[in-house]
């Protein structure tokens, strides 16, 4: 195994981040700047209906009355919000053929390893390829379609799913949620949708992979997940950026809805371009995510790897409304150089019976710096809610930094709530332990942080896991000295 | 030099004003409610106590110390007091960054009447422990009182500080500010027993500077309070010092409380454990804001964080924030944090053993309680909380 790794440590060594090359396509891109005129623009441009509009200018409305928020422990340069273009896309229309998809587009994909090609694709995986601002393609459509599942970009739900769009939209993450996800809200360009209706089990696993290829520009996804009834679910979410010197702003929003007895499941591999050594560039990833459970035993599960983005600023969360429902939420976060993650969960228990998982891994090596923000919330009603937390942290070298800030609240008495943290080194007996056996320092390093992160690994679906595994390696190569 | 300080800090609070909720260390206290409590004027004072403690004790009334106690205080010998206006050292009155950014610590600074700067002498034994008295004498309604008292340690001292409130008359808004200066080897045991019944509001602010080599125990129980908020920083500037915090809090009715501790390791070597427990009956609130913030460089930390919190009605609310901030990696720091009722099994044992519900409960309670109270260095301070403790569960 240990030779595996190796190889594939080196393979990947010659390149610091390998998606980091740019497709020169033709596109459509706004002028940047941001006002009413251009999101009255963006919805024509996309035939959406006058609600969506109004809808719209209203989260913009909003938007401009706040304020950047600052809690978070994270230092950037202060995003110029009328520098970026709000909307680019390819020129090729989308179109349920590939044939019509820029060939480019498909061989971008082809060198991500996601192949938009349905013969080609793993058994099981449907895709949707979001490409700056638009959708590009969305694989095995038809076949979902039998058995009821709709699988489609967020601008086809909206003209061919009006009624499901209008009711969801918003229902989670309201459009004043807060300064990202209203700005997210006025701007959003497109995304993915998904519709699972009564007792269906989505016969594949569900993707959505983001890719920023233009310059100057931000990336506003919103993602729309409704599980009904008796339903089941699981969706994988990929992202990569090209190399750039400036950074750039990707604000997506996610609501997910599960009802009764329904269970979601999202796992997302985050690895935008994080940057040079010196911290320059790189993507400044302002997230929000939330699910709801609405109906009496329903599931909503997080796990996400987060190693690329200069910036992470994300907090999948669930609220457990219906009785007996389940919030789980299993991270691991990587930062190195002068990458920055401010990231983790909150957890609100209103129904009776609810129960809540969260197993963070952070691990900072270089300059790094890593944050657990987790919130915990028992309501008064909530009798019997469980809450398990454990969020451990990994330090690789004295420049980097590790910081746990879980808030806590109970206002039930019978509720059981437990929270633990710990933080340390890789330590010098478990290294020595590996080296007196003949295995190098590097490979010590990444069996300790694979051990460390297993039971996070453990939950994503299979070729993520691998995946995981493997970019968790590449990234902390040479971190010990 | 203290109008210096003092005008320095009214402008502070006239700039910043009373803290809002939206504040991190006030997200779950409200301040509306001491708004309303002004500054005390000195010809409000109860001159009917007489007892002023025995030979050990060092009597403050409404903040200010008593000449009676300072008379026949023993250790007056083994120490240079003074008033904070005669120091001439701006630096012995400097307190922390995040002091600093507390409005209603300015408050507290900038209306007191005077305050004293006690400093150990080098040497001396200080065998029996200090009693600190506290009076609280309000014949009129909405008194504000303040006190800010410097306590000095010079190398080899080893002392013991026991801190007790005692309130009479109307409730008050009693803000306490403390410093303490730890230099090179010194033991400091500080006890803080907080018992009210005039439903005052007490605002602490405890400051501990620590040098190379210092032993530092903070023991505190809190009963009856309607409203106490606690704040502890402690500077750990030098290698080898360690830290113990163990903090009972027992609340009932609408009492709220509230310890914020903030542990700045700066050096190498040393240790802090902070252990914060919180009984609530009734609609009792309990904060705990507890941060560990180990420095670049102070490898080998050692730091651990407890908070358990037993919550007994319905309507009792804990908030818990035990927090980590970490920019060294060779350290271990952790920390825990549970919040929950009686467990069922347990009481269920001890029905099946013939003991009563009630008194099942009052068990577990009481042993909860005492797994604090153990660990309290100070024999009397630990048989005082345990009486205090069995007459709370009783009552």
């Amino acid at each position: 195994m240990i030779d595996k790794n190796q190889q594939i440590i080196d393979s990947t060594l010659d390149q610091e981040y390998k998606y980091g090359f740019t497709t020169d396509i033709e596109t459509t891109t706004f002028e940047p700047g941001l006002d009413e005129g251009v999101i009255t623009k963006l919805s024509k441009l996309k035939k959406e209906p006058q609600w969506l509009l109004d809808w719209r200018l209203k989260a913009y409305e909003s938007w401009k009355k706040m304020e950047e928020p600052t809690w978070a422990q994270v230092d950037y340069t202060p995003v110029d919000y009328q520098a970026l273009s709000y909307y680019s896309a390819p020129k090729y229309k989308q179109n349920d053929s590939l044939d019509d998809v820029d060939p480019d587009i498909i061989e971008t994909y082809n060198k991500l390893g996601i192949s938009l090609n349905e013969q080609k694709r793993l058994e099981g995986v449907a895709v949707d390829a979001v490409f700056d601002s638009v959708s590009v393609a969305t694989t095995f459509k038809k076949e979902l379609a039998k058995h009821g599942v709709i699988f489609c970009s967020f601008s086809e739900a909206v003209i061919d799913h009006p009624e499901l769009v209008k009711k969801y939209l918003g229902s989670v993450i309201p459009s004043t949620d807060n300064y990202f996800a209203a700005l997210n809200s006025a701007v959003f360009s497109d995304g993915s949708f998904v519709y699972i209706p009564k007792n269906v089990r989505c016969p594949m696993e569900l993707s959505t992979y983001f890719r920023i290829n233009a310059a100057n520009t931000g990336q506003f996804e919103r993602t729309l997940i409704i599980a009904d009834e008796g339903s089941h679910v699981s969706y994988l979410e990929g992202c990569t950026a090209p190399m750039r010197d400036e950074n750039q702003l990707h604000a997506a929003c996610v609501e997910l809805v599960a009802h009764k007895d329904a269970t979601i499941k999202y796992s997302t591999i985050q690895n935008w371009y994080a940057g040079d050594k010196e911290g320059k560039g790189g993507i400044y990833n302002f997230v929000t995510k939330r699910g709801i459970c609405t109906g009496d035993r329903a599931k909503i599960s997080w796990t996400q790897v987060e190693t690329g983005s200069a910036v992470t600023w994300k907090y999948p969360s669930v609220i457990m409304q219906g009785d007996h429902s389940v919030g789980e939420f299993y991270s691991v976060a990587v930062t190195k150089n002068k990458q920055q993650a401010d990231t983790g969960t909150k957890m609100i228990h209103i129904g009776k019976n609810t129960k809540s998982t969260i197993i963070s891994k952070g691990i900072s090596a270089g300059e790094g710096q890593n944050t657990y923000r987790g919130g915990v919330k028992i309501l008064k009603n909530a009798d019997n809610a469980r809450n398990f937390s454990q969020c451990d942290s990994i330090l690789i070298g004295n420049k980097c930094g590790a910081h746990t800030f879980p808030y806590i609240d109970v206002k039930n008495p019978t509720a059981k709530m437990e929270h633990e943290a710990t933080t340390s080194s890789i330590g010098e007996d478990q290294l020595f332990y590996c080296n007196q056996r003949g295995i190098n320092l590097d490979d010590a390093v990444s069996m300790i942080v694979n051990g460390f992160c297993k039971e996070v690994f453990a939950e994503l679906p299979m070729e993520f896991a691998v995946e995981a595994k493997q970019l968790i390696e590449v990234t902390l190569e040479n971190s010990v000295g | 030099m203290l109008k210096k300080i003092q005008k320095y800090s009214h402008s502070r609070f006239e700039e910043i004003g009373y803290p809002s909720k939206k504040l991190e260390n006030w997200k779950f206290s409200s301040s509306k409610h001491l708004k309303k409590y002004l500054s005390n004027n000195s010809d409000d004072k109860d001159t009917s106590i007489d007892n002023h403690g025995d030979e050990y004790t060092l009597c403050f009334m409404n903040g200010e110390i008593t000449l009676e106690s300072l008379n026949k205080f023993i250790y007056k010998d083994d120490m240079t007091i003074l008033d904070i206006d005669q120091l001439s050292d701006e630096n012995i009155c400097s307190t922390s960054s995040n002091f600093e950014k507390e409005a209603l610590f300015h408050l507290g600074l900038s209306t007191i009447k005077s305050g004293k700067y006690f400093e150990f002498k080098k040497g001396s034994k200080f065998d029996t422990p200090i009693q600190i008295l506290n009076f609280y004498s309000k014949k009129n309604e909405g008194l504000r009182i303040s006190s800010f008292n410097i306590f000095k340690l010079n190398q080899g001292n080893n002392i013991s500080i026991i801190e007790k409130d005692v309130n009479k008359g109307s409730s008050s808004f009693n803000l306490s500010l403390n410093k303490f200066i730890c230099s090179e080897n010194t033991i400091l045991n500080h006890s803080m027993m907080y018992d009210d019944s005039t439903e005052s509001n007490y605002l602490g602010y405890n400051y501990y500077e620590l040098g190379r080599n210092v032993l530092l125990n903070i023991d505190s129980m809190n009963i009856n309070s309607t409203f106490n908020k606690n704040f502890i920083e402690i500077d750990l500037n030098k290698e080898g010092s360690e830290v113990k915090i163990n903090i009972l809090n027992l609340a009932r009715n609408q009492q709220h409380l509230d310890n914020n501790i903030l542990m700045n390791h700066n050096a190498e070597h040393c240790i802090s454990f902070q252990n914060v427990r919180n009984i609530l009956k009734d609609r009792a609130t309990c904060v705990f804001n507890g941060k560990v913030i180990v420095a670049a460089g102070a490898q080998q930390t050692d730091s651990n964080q407890s908070n358990k919190n037993l919550l007994l009605s319905q309507n009792a609310t804990a908030h818990s924030n035990p927090q980590l901030e970490i920019y060294a990696d060779d350290v271990k720091c952790g920390h825990g944090s549970t919040t929950g009722a009686l467990d069922k099994d347990s009481i269920f044992y001890l029905r099946a053993r013939g003991i009563k519900e009630s008194d099942a409960n009052n068990i577990l309670v009481k042993a909860f309680a005492k797994e604090i109270l153990q660990d309290f260095v100070n024999d009397d301070i630990r048989n005082l909380s345990e009486n205090n403790l069995n007459h709370w569960i009783d009552g």
